[in-house]
């Protein structure tokens, strides 16, 4: 499943999430700050999904691909 | 063609006659369709600057010193690009709780929170015009 894919099942999840908790917080249920919380969990949801996919620009990954290229160089 | 970032700027800027709180949800919605096309759209770029670098040391045609000099280059741009979608999503977690609070008869700053939006988006494009790449 591609990533657009799975946005377009999880945006409305994500809206829903934050309608959700509003109809809760206008019902009484939850306070201000529990309305916040749970609008923010929503998008953190959704997130996970496309953090996935951010690629790593860290150290890391650096250092492994300038190994690889010395692999490849070394190569006769 | 217009590009996402482009289109969801639209969505802002004139809005079609939705209501303000209307525009603030396609925006963030057009937020996300953003972030999660430019975070795929970046690792398609960095795959590709990768495959791009291999080729020119395998044929001889760059060292591999230089290949690691233009490798950190890239990759440092990359960076500012992943800190810009960083700075895009808390907008538009920001821009969600407004609406939820606007939603719930509570004040809140729709226009900051759009315009907040916004400028992460511009920032983002600008990130990704840096490095060639367009969604």
């Amino acid at each position: 499943m591609g990533i657009d894919t799975l946005l377009i099942a999880i945006i409305p999840v994500i809206l829903k999430g934050i309608a959700a908790a509003v109809e809760m917080y206008n019902q009484g249920k939850i306070d201000t700050a529990q309305l916040k919380a749970q609008v923010a969990a929503s998008l953190d949801d959704g997130k996970k999904v496309a953090e996935s996919l951010l690629a790593d620009f860290g150290q890391e990954h650096i250092d492994a691909f300038v190994q690889k290229l010395r692999s490849h160089a070394a190569l006769p | 063609m217009k590009s996402r970032i482009l289109g969801a700027l639209l969505i802002f800027t004139v809005g079609c006659g939705a209501s303000q709180i209307n525009q603030a949800r396609q925006g963030v919605v057009a937020g996300i369709h953003v972030f999660s096309t430019a975070a795929q759209a970046l690792q398609a770029a960095r795959g590709a600057e990768e495959q791009s670098l291999l080729k020119r040391v395998d044929d001889r045609s760059m060292t591999v010193d230089q290949a690691e000099v233009e490798y950190k280059a890239w990759m440092a741009k990359g960076q500012k690009a992943v800190d810009a979608l960083e700075t895009l999503w808390d907008s538009i977690k920001a821009g969600a709780s407004v609406i939820a609070a606007v939603d719930a008869k509570l004040a809140g700053d729709l226009p900051g929170a759009l315009a907040n939006i916004t400028e992460a988006l511009a920032h983002v494009a600008a990130a990704l015009a840096d490095l060639g790449v367009k969604i």
